[in-house]
């Protein structure tokens, strides 16, 4: 009985978790995604990388406004990849109720969408960092770190790392616009000729410090998990 | 509202510059398709999720899809109300806890809101009131005298009691009704009898606690288009409650009322410059009084001559102090502590080449204001059984071993400015090694009293000379001296030579950012604090004073209906602090290796180290020599009695390896446990030193600090194994059921901390109490059981020689260690408009491990080894969220 019912738990938590991985949803249209596999592509993909510090509040009592599990979660992903982007204009299409819009309105929406997703960043690689926290001064405190950084500043804090260059340089940094996408920082895609990344390399690592949290945030992205048909695609 | 506005619409006026880090950055890119280069395509680049509110809107909300998080927090309007609580009912049976009786009352309810809102794209406000109820019955325990003793009789007792007068015991150990003193006769009533079995824990007290406290917190936070921001926020906290003293008719009626204001502004000008300046302002009243308070002529009929309440407030009964039995009385009524901080500071970041240079400076002022903290205006009197060889009949028969009162007023008017200016650099040697160095400017005014009611001994020595004498500040006596350098109103001259230097590095040996090397020191100071200037600042003759009168051990000169009258001179106590007092320091020094591995996990080896410097500490003076007979008179400075000088003379270290992993929020699951082993001495003798000309016998194992400490702090996610966000679980009602869950919690377990073993009264009649013991033995612990009567071996311990000090050392003993899992079970339920519900079990110690207080540690009484207390046994607290 308790096998049984064990079984049926795990068919049925099996089922509500169901999402192809990120390679198989990029072998179709992304018109075609569903909105699951838009977010997981922009969170759990080679292109994406989600960081989530824990803290519990210890003692009797309701801890911080009512939280006593505090997570604090940075939401690194790669925006000058293609997935990220098409990820995003999937959502962007169904926000708008896209799949039951005629011809016309759907020629509309994708002229709306296509500068987004046809940027230029044949020159750049672009990180963005978005930041959620249940605890509200520390979001806060997040929010005016990134507001309140420049070029210059940001340039000390935030770096790309490969085998072939251990510091790459910030280009350009912006603030963040809208929290869905977060803080940008744009790194060159060559340097003096040479590329920062190429396909044999083992890992892109990102590090930025950010002194509100105290902490140096690092994520590592594997260069083999981000080919495509052979294709480095960053 | 109407100023911040005012203030951000000034400051904004002032700023032509548009976007200078977007054009420096656009003009990186030369040239770009569709007219617009490729960074502003970057930079204009947005998901634009303006809709995310509408009807047709799923949930959870877009946002939330795009940023998935484990809690509820989106959206343009935010918030959740709760309710936390506690009861006894749920409550296990704490050890000491008598059996067959309820728990002692504990009722904890804490509840509040919050609310977060954005207005347009440049306001975010936020409010949240938290309040707090708590009544808790105490379990106190004491050991009060047997009814019968209130009548002379103290035949229970199979030591002798013996008489005064004749030197031998009273017959069957009865003293005479006649005998028993008009003023203990008095205060009996305030004693009650015994109401437990126990024969050494003979009564609990289980009175209720209460708290009551309620907290605003308002923000208001603004982004403006030209990269500044800015924020205010209100506080306020107000509270009130009562205080439980072991014996019923004591205790303690408490007020609070704290509320701070703060304005901040953010600004970036140019590429290279970030600015933040702030400016503050927080106000603070404690007022804690006894019950009896207010009760006009409560002091006069207890009937103790040259005691006075000048007013209905400090009215209540003195202070009581008899070796082995239950101290009573008002003591630390009235207290009021009214305080208010003006701060404001300014900083600025900018970069240069390989440099980021930050440089800022803040100012303080603080005030200390019509404050009282020593509450002993009604008297103090011990009763150390030097005289019948048991406290409570030296009580009895009014036989006190020291008396002591004050004089005047002890308010107190304090003020101190702060500032301090600092430069930081952190320089990019090389692409994996970073050094970054600074160097501050500290200046903290010593407090300066601004009533005019300042005096103090010069010259301030341990053994003062009998040419010293006492000095107002401000006089002409006192400007002979030299003293106008400590400034109008003050006794302490400034230290203006606090440089605070620091450097560190950061190296990345295998130029990937998994492995990182770091190493720093610093030098750091810690001002002494407004208490203790308020303790050891303005408290002396003629303004003042503790006059204090001591009977020898072997003869008992004092009566307690008029303890100050029979000796004379009174002993004038002085409190100073020493003119030259310094600023303590710290030095510290780290050394971190932090390797991140598996994406997730990241093990760190740290080590932390400093030294501590003229650290303060109260030194007593005008100490004599352990000797029989009158303390007074052999003082060395005979005209006064017992000096109390705060000193910046103590010192200590600090030693501490920890090792810590930390597993990130994955697959539902996250961690953090450290284990770190810690070494610390000091010589901060916690009241007295044992021989105070002997302070090198003082340093030992600091106090409080565990030598091993393990700590867990774990959120596992319910079926395990897989990430859980919020929404995840659809609208299924059986994954609704199932899904949800969490399991939290925080374990703790450590080794005990250090205490020292201490003889009762001052047995060496040297005019101090905190006088050690003798370790005659040293039994090893492979051969001694500890239990709750006996925690170590008692026999190795003996009362040291008469007239000599004890040769055990300070805190050689441990005592029991600390072993708790705190557990917490969460169901969260996802309503269908997208809101959140959350039940959660807390269990506090959920095992239900004992953990057992400090053993008594006065050698020479019944109570000697025993432990009195535990720490909380299991207890469950439950909570109800709503979050939308």
């Amino acid at each position: 009985m308790l096998l049984r019912t064990g079984l049926i738990l795990s068919l049925f938590l099996s089922v509500g978790a169901a999402v192809p991985d990120p390679q198989q949803i990029l072998q179709r249209n992304f018109s075609n995604w569903t909105l699951a596999e838009a977010t997981r592509i922009l969170n759990r993909s080679p292109w994406a990388r989600k960081q989530t510090y824990t803290r519990v509040v210890g003692g009797v009592g309701s801890g911080i406004h009512g939280e006593k599990e505090i997570f604090n979660s940075f939401f690194v992903r790669l925006l000058s990849a293609p997935p990220i982007r098409r990820a995003y204009a999937r959502i962007q299409q169904i926000q708008n109720g896209y799949d039951e819009m005629t011809p016309a309105a759907k020629s509309h929406l994708d002229a709306g969408i296509a500068p987004g997703l046809n940027m230029d960043v044949s020159r750049w690689i672009v990180v963005t960092i978005s930041f959620r926290s249940n605890n509200p001064n520390m979001e806060l405190r997040v929010k005016r770190f990134f507001d309140s950084q420049t070029l210059e500043t940001m340039r000390d804090r935030a770096y790309l790392a490969t085998e072939s260059f251990p510091r790459v340089e910030l280009a350009a940094y912006f603030a963040p616009r809208e929290e869905a996408v977060g803080a940008k920082f744009v790194f060159p895609r060559r340097i003096d000729g040479d590329p920062v990344v190429s396909p044999d390399q083992k890992e892109v690592n990102f590090e930025v410090n950010i002194p509100s949290v105290y902490r140096r945030l690092r994520v590592n992205f594997s260069v083999s998990d981000m080919l495509v048909e052979g294709a480095l695609v960053l | 509202m109407l100023v911040f506005g005012l203030v951000i619409g000034l400051w904004h006026q002032g700023s032509a510059r548009a976007e200078p880090k977007k054009a420096e950055a656009a003009s990186q890119e030369s040239g770009g398709r569709s007219g617009k280069s490729a960074l502003d395509q970057i930079r204009d680049y947005q998901v634009g999720l303006a809709r995310e509110t509408a009807a047709s809107t799923p949930a959870p909300s877009l946002s939330e899809m795009i940023n998935p998080f484990p809690a509820k927090q989106a959206g343009r309007l935010n918030g959740s109300v709760y309710w936390f609580h506690r009861n006894d009912n749920l409550d296990a049976r704490n050890f000491f806890d008598p059996g067959g009786k309820p728990l002692p009352e504990y009722k904890r309810n804490e509840f509040g809101a919050r609310l977060g809102a954005r207005v347009g794209d440049k306001i975010q406000l936020f409010g949240s009131l938290q309040s707090l109820r708590i009544i808790k019955g105490s379990t106190l325990l004491s050991h009060v005298p047997a009814p019968e003793m209130k009548q002379g009789d103290f035949s229970s007792l199979e030591a002798p009691i013996v008489d005064p007068l004749t030197g031998e015991p009273f017959p069957g150990n009865q003293i005479p009704r006649s005998r028993l003193h008009p003023v203990a006769r008095n205060l009996f009533r305030v004693i009650p009898d015994p109401n437990s079995p126990d024969p050494d824990r003979n009564f609990v007290n289980n009175q209720p606690r209460v708290t009551n406290r309620d907290t605003y917190l308002f923000r208001v936070d603004y982004t403006g288009d030209d990269d500044a921001s800015s924020y205010l926020q209100y506080e306020l906290t107000d509270g009130d409650g009562k205080l439980v003293h072991p014996l019923p008719a004591f205790g303690w009626d408490r007020t609070l009322r704290s509320q701070s204001v703060s304005l901040s502004h953010n600004r970036t000008l140019g590429t290279r410059w970030v600015t933040e300046g702030s400016i503050g302002y927080n106000r603070y009243l404690s007022l804690s009084v006894s019950p009896n308070s207010g009760q006009v002529g409560l002091l006069d009929s207890v009937g103790i001559s040259g005691l006075a309440a000048p007013d209905a407030l400090t009215e209540g009964y003195p202070d009581f102090e008899v070796t082995g039995y239950a101290s009573f009385g008002d003591s630390s009524s009235p207290y009021k502590w009214l305080s208010n901080r003006y701060s404001g500071s300014f900083s600025t970041t900018t970069a240069l080449g390989d440099h980021t240079l930050t440089m800022g400076t803040s100012l303080t002022q603080r005030q200390v204001n019509d404050t009282h903290i020593e509450g002993r205006g009604r008297g103090e009197f011990e009763f150390s059984g030097f005289y019948t060889g048991d406290g409570f009949a030296d009580f009895v028969l009014g036989l006190p071993s020291v008396a002591s009162r004050t004089v005047g007023s002890d308010r107190t008017d304090l003020r101190r400015n702060q500032w301090q200016a600092y430069i930081r650099d952190r320089w990019r040697l090389s692409p994996i090694l970073a050094l970054t160095g600074g160097v501050a400017y500290h200046y903290a005014s010593p407090y300066r009293s601004n009533t005019d009611t300042i005096s103090g001994f010069f010259p301030l020595l341990f053994e003062p000379p009998a040419s010293g004498r006492i000095v107002v500040a401000d006089s002409f006596e006192a400007r002979s001296l030299g003293l106008e350098r400590a400034g109008r109103g003050g006794m302490v001259f400034p230290d203006r030579n606090d440089w605070a230097p620091r450097i560190g590095l950061s190296y990345r040996p295998f130029r990937t950012n998994r492995l990182v090397f770091r190493a720093s020191y610093s030098l750091y100071y810690s001002v002494v604090g407004s208490s203790s200037f308020s303790r050891y600042l303005g408290k002396n003759y003629p303004f003042y004073y503790t006059e204090s009168a001591q009977s020898p051990v072997d003869s008992p000169d004092l009566d307690l209906a008029n303890p100050f009258e029979n000796v004379a001179p009174p002993e004038l106590v002085v409190r100073g602090i020493e003119t030259g007092l310094r600023t303590p320091y710290v030095q510290a020094w780290t050394l971190i290796l932090e390797n991140d591995f598996q994406e997730v996990w990241q093990l760190r080896a740290s080590y932390y180290g400093n030294k501590r410097t003229g650290w303060s500490r109260v030194l007593p003076g005008n100490i004599p020599l352990p000797a029989p007979g009158p303390i007074q008179s052999r003082r060395p400075n005979p005209d006064f009695g017992r000096f109390r000088i705060l000193t910046g003379a103590s010192s200590g270290s600090s030693h501490r390896m920890i090792l810590s992993a930390e597993r990130r929020l994955s697959d539902g699951m996250s961690l953090r446990s450290a284990f770190t082993f810690h070494r610390s001495l000091d010589d901060r003798y916690r009241r007295e030193p044992s021989n105070p000309r002997n302070l090198k016998a003082e340093r030992a194992s600091a106090r409080g600090i565990p030598i091993r400490q393990f700590s867990l702090n774990y959120i596992i996610d319910l079926p395990p194994g897989r990430e859980r966000t919020l929404g995840a679980e659809g609208r299924n009602p059986l994954l609704q059921l199932v899904d949800g869950w969490r399991l939290s919690g925080i374990t703790r377990i450590q080794d005990g901390t250090p205490f020292s073993v201490f003889v009762p009264g001052d047995g060496n009649n040297d005019g101090l109490g905190g006088d050690r013991a003798d370790r005659i033995a040293m039994t090893p612990g492979d051969r001694f059981d500890s239990s709750v009567d006996m925690w170590f071996p008692v026999d190795d311990f003996a009362e040291p020689a008469p007239y000599s000090f004890g040769n055990s050392g300070r805190n050689i003993l441990r005592r029991p260690g600390y072993h708790a899992w705190d557990i917490s079970l969460i169901k969260q339920t996802r309503l269908v408009n997208g809101d959140l519900v959350e039940l959660r079990v807390e269990l506090f110690n959920a095992f239900n491990q004992v953990n057992f207080r400090q053993p008594n540690a006065v050698v020479g009484t019944s109570l000697f080894g025993k432990i009195f207390g535990a720490h909380r046994s299991r207890e469950i607290e439950v909570a109800l969220k709503y979050s939308f």
